[in-house]
């Protein structure tokens, strides 16, 4: 059985296929330098219909240098498209036949940004495939938590080995179009190996008020531990720094979606029988990423805010306490 | 490529696959003109029924009047599309100049985002845009610097309005950078 996921293409005969979405999303923790990157290839749209498109994305945060990378745009003919990956001229991210490995690569000269990496999984995958209804349609999850990398990432002069760093992945699938009232809570908090790994979760509409339930998943040891029920997130403050907002020309569109209410800080409380975990998060930086909607009018604002975190907890009567770095995606 | 030849393909592009669209962007410029330079290019624009007219301006002949004038040159068009640099920071560093009517400035903006709006749905669109940033023709002119001529005291009286209404770059921002429109199916 594979470690990883399969894209989940709709049929020709698919009625919901204008609403398509396929998305494979890596994360990449340098915790000895605090840089976090993040790489992202998605489908949308029916494959069938030339307006669909491909997206790669890859960006990294290093402390005291900003962002740097960028988003690259494509129609599906203009991309690679097998059963387990996506392949842009740029940016690509593939799981290898025996599903065992999955390659991402970045080639961003412009950004002075390069990327090769393998990866195989070093926790369980988790499966999340009943579809949760979101906003027109419905959204579905795949969880590979932690990875164990080989490769290396260049920026500027300077080679990165991802031997040190620590990953985490997931593919995201389904039927919605953006620019409906949606949204999502999301974030990955990762602890140096062999620490624990911190997932949070919740659908939201797009002002997030209505939230539906939050999943909060510990993993440690290679086993994961959900709480379904009983989690709270809590935003404190305004985030007051620097956004990156790809792609420009969606930026220079959405003027207005230049100075977004981020928080500052997050705190993530879930308990459940003996099992508990109270989780801080402080963001450092933000980048806007703006997903088109290429069926329909329309467009979503995919903020990806980087930071450290604290965590303190215990889980199966082990210890998670930890710190390390984060994603928190705060969508709308 | 020319830079009318551009212009006039985005907005026949547009007509050709969003005709609804194309009409809310003719509606918007009505009989207005307006100008667009890109480095030592530029052109006058200005639509005569459902056709755009875009015509090269020689270097030494002087401008005709415009109801909006964009100005900027090529670096900070491709930093734009980029992502590298906001509108609202392009303006402030002089980067991109936009001059005429507050109505002819602001429905130049307009129209504008609705090619932008559009050209998310339209792969045509998108290959143009690509077509120009890849366009080897195309000089790459050095930054400029961040100041202009302007008096310092008008600079920094602009500088307070714009503080007082929140539109500083990393405050908030404007969209706009440049051109106009199509003749009703004409591509590049």
């Amino acid at each position: 059985m594979s470690d990883f996921d399969l894209l989940r293409l709709p049929s020709l005969l698919d009625p919901t296929a204008p609403a398509y979405k396929d998305w494979f999303h890596l994360n990449l923790f340098d915790h000895a330098g605090g840089g976090v990157a993040l790489v992202n290839v998605l489908l949308h749209g029916a494959p069938a219909d030339e307006r669909a498109r491909a997206v790669g994305a890859a960006l990294l945060h290093a402390p005291g240098e900003g962002w740097c990378g960028n988003v690259e745009i494509a129609g599906f003919d203009e991309a690679t498209i097998v059963p387990a990956g996506i392949l842009l001229a740029n940016v690509a991210i593939m799981v290898d036949p025996t599903g065992r490995t999955l390659h991402a690569s970045a080639r961003l000269p412009e950004e002075a940004l390069a990327l090769d990496l393998r990866g195989t999984a070093a926790a369980r995958p988790i499966r999340i495939e009943f579809a949760e209804p979101f906003g027109s349609g419905w959204i579905a999850w795949f969880v590979v938590p932690q990875l164990r990398l080989q490769g290396q990432l260049t920026l500027g002069g300077r080679i990165f080995d991802l031997a040190a760093w620590t990953a985490y992945h997931d593919h995201n699938w389904g039927r919605w179009f953006w620019g409906e009232d949606i949204g999502w809570e999301w974030g990955a908090f990762a602890a140096p190996a062999p620490g624990p790994l911190f997932v949070l979760a919740q659908l939201t509409d797009r002002l997030h008020r209505r939230r539906y339930p939050a999943h909060l998943i510990v993993v440690q040891d290679g086993q994961s531990r959900t709480f379904r029920a009983g989690v709270t997130i809590r935003h404190e403050g305004r985030a007051e720094v620097p956004l990156r907002r790809l792609p420009g020309a969606l930026a220079a569109l959405n003027g207005d979606r230049a100075r977004p209410a981020l928080p500052a800080r997050l705190t993530v409380e879930a308990a459940a029988g003996a099992d508990w975990v109270r989780l801080s998060f402080a963001t450092r930086a933000a980048a806007q990423l703006i997903e088109g909607e290429p069926m329909r009018p329309g467009y979503a604002f995919i903020h990806e805010l980087v930071g450290g975190f604290e965590a303190v907890g215990r889980v199966r009567d082990q210890d998670v306490s930890a710190t390390g770095l984060a994603v928190f995606e705060y969508v709308t | 490529m020319l830079l009318a030849d551009y212009i006039l393909g985005l907005v026949g592009a547009v007509a050709v696959a969003e005709p609804a669209s194309f009409a809310r962007l003719r509606g918007i410029v009505g009989d207005r003109s307006a100008i667009v330079a890109v480095d030592a290019e530029a052109v006058s624009l200005r639509f005569e029924g459902e056709s755009l007219h875009a015509t090269s301006i020689a270097r030494e002949v002087p401008a005709p009047d415009a109801d909006g004038i964009g100005a900027t040159d090529r670096q900070t068009v491709l930093d734009l599309l980029a992502g590298r640099i906001e509108v609202a920071a392009a303006i402030m560093d002089s980067r991109l100049h936009l001059r005429g009517t507050t109505d002819g400035i602001v429905r130049m903006s307009r129209a504008i985002e609705i090619l932008i709006d559009v050209a998310v749905r339209v792969p045509r669109l998108q290959q143009i845009a690509r077509a120009y940033r890849d366009d080897p023709a195309g000089p790459i002119a050095p930054r400029r610097p961040a100041e202009t001529g302007r008096p310092a005291a008008l600079r920094a009286a602009e500088i307070a309005m714009l503080g007082r209404l929140g539109l500083l770059p990393g405050a908030d921002s404007q969209g706009g950078t440049s051109e106009t429109l199509p003749d009703g199916g004409k591509t590049a």
